[in-house]
């Protein structure tokens, strides 16, 4: 976050009547006073899994607490490396598609474009993923984009994320989710960029 | 859990301009309406809930408890008294903005008596060097403002986002979103008219 306040004439420009340029600049001075709304942490992104209305007892299941998230995310980052890096190491060429999605560039990047094959899934639940997209410009800084799962048309959980060269980039990732929970696929600069490459179940 | 809200309300009246912002939100319910719908055991209404008010509700808690480890139980624990809770809210009482708000305080203030009986040499408020009344204001500025920013359109709160909290001028969002930086302008002064009508109209949204 910055914390460069915003020049509000800049913002708005000249053409507004005094009237409404008073009511907007309130909106303006609200805003600044009122300080950045943060980004979800990762355990915060989904609604909590409600079990039963009438038992409070069992009514959540939120991603484990704080303490054992770190440890349990590692572990499992730790394991997604190796099954990953087994499947790249000894399969590099033997990627079975189950199926495919083409994704079509939106307003934001609209000669962008990408096919993402999506591998048959194994036996605990991963899903391999082949991204080739070509038409997105390379960040600056050595940014990256990110690929995710959407739930109502919105970032909901991340794929992977990558950085692209001139002409065909292709990479390969990895999605442990269960695919009926979510309603498209979106591939953007952070979670609040905007969509560039976009593709939802209808 | 009985709520008893005592919060400075919007003091400006409905206008015109909320007419004809409704519209866009005629399709979802009010946040008063997914309240009583949770009171019923209605899950889509609580994820619907979820999805307006999760980043208002972290971003309330960061601010008041400035540690974000404390923050995310915090939300969690709003949302599970609020699952719980739901069948205890009347409308008639208040709108559901502020129901939710009251949830979400309780929450920080329970963590913050923890805070002090784990830490008595700490100071049991943390989160602000303003006088409790002026805090409250200012928490509740903030709470109206985010809920709002988030029923934005997309396009409409990317440009703010990045104007307001990314540090970017006009023109480098126009780089940055690979839009003319006209279209940035039009957005942004539509992203603050729609802000502005939402906050006047919220009293009669509930």
């Amino acid at each position: 976050m910055n914390e460069r306040t915003p020049d509000f004439s800049e913002l708005i420009g000249d053409d507004v009547s005094a009237e409404e340029r008073a009511r907007l600049e309130q909106m303006h001075q609200m805003i600044v006073d009122s300080g950045p709304l943060p980004e979800l942490p990762l355990a915060l992104q989904n609604a909590p899994v409600v079990e039963d209305p009438h038992d409070s007892s069992v009514a959540f299941s939120f991603l484990p607490r704080r303490g054992g998230r770190i440890l349990t995310l590692a572990a499992g980052f730790a394991l997604l490396c190796l099954i990953v890096g087994y499947v790249i190491g000894n399969h590099r060429s033997g990627f079975t598609t189950d199926f495919t999605v083409a994704m079509g560039g939106t307003p934001a990047a609209p000669q962008a474009s990408a096919v993402l094959k999506v591998g048959k899934i194994d036996s605990v639940g991963n899903w391999p993923l082949e991204l080739q997209v070509a038409g997105l410009k390379q960040l600056p800084n050595g940014g990256w984009y990110t690929l995710y799962l959407t739930k109502n048309k919105k970032p909901a959980v991340s794929c992977g994320t990558f950085r692209v060269h001139e002409g065909t980039t292709t990479v390969r990732m990895n999605a442990p989710y269960n695919f009926r929970k979510f309603d498209g696929w979106i591939v953007s600069a952070g979670r609040t960029g905007p969509p560039l490459l976009a593709e939802f179940r209808t | 859990m009985e709520l008893t809200l005592s919060l400075p309300l919007p003091a400006s009246t409905p206008s015109q301009r909320v007419q004809l912002f409704l519209p866009m939100t005629e399709r979802e319910a009010s946040d008063a309406e997914l309240i009583q719908r949770i009171g019923d055991g209605d899950r889509d209404a609580f994820e619907s809930l979820y999805d307006r008010y999760a980043r208002p509700v972290y971003g309330f808690a960061l601010r008041r408890l400035r540690d974000r480890g404390q923050a995310e139980d915090v939300a969690q624990e709003t949302f599970a008294s609020v699952w719980r809770s739901a069948g205890s809210y009347r409308p008639e009482r208040g709108p559901g903005a502020a129901w939710l708000y009251a949830v979400a305080r309780n929450a920080v203030v329970d963590r913050i008596r923890v805070n002090a009986r784990a830490n008595p040499s700490v100071p049991s408020e943390t989160g602000s060097e303003a006088g409790p009344e002026e805090a409250l204001q200012t928490d509740w500025l903030a709470w109206r403002v985010h809920r709002a920013f988030t029923e934005l359109p997309e396009t409409e709160r990317n440009v703010l986002e990045l104007a307001y909290w990314g540090g970017l001028s006009q023109s480098e969002i126009a780089d940055f979103l690979g839009i003319p930086l006209g279209t940035v302008k039009t957005r942004t002064r539509s992203g603050l008219a729609r802000m502005a009508d939402l906050l006047e109209g919220e009293e009669l949204r509930g």
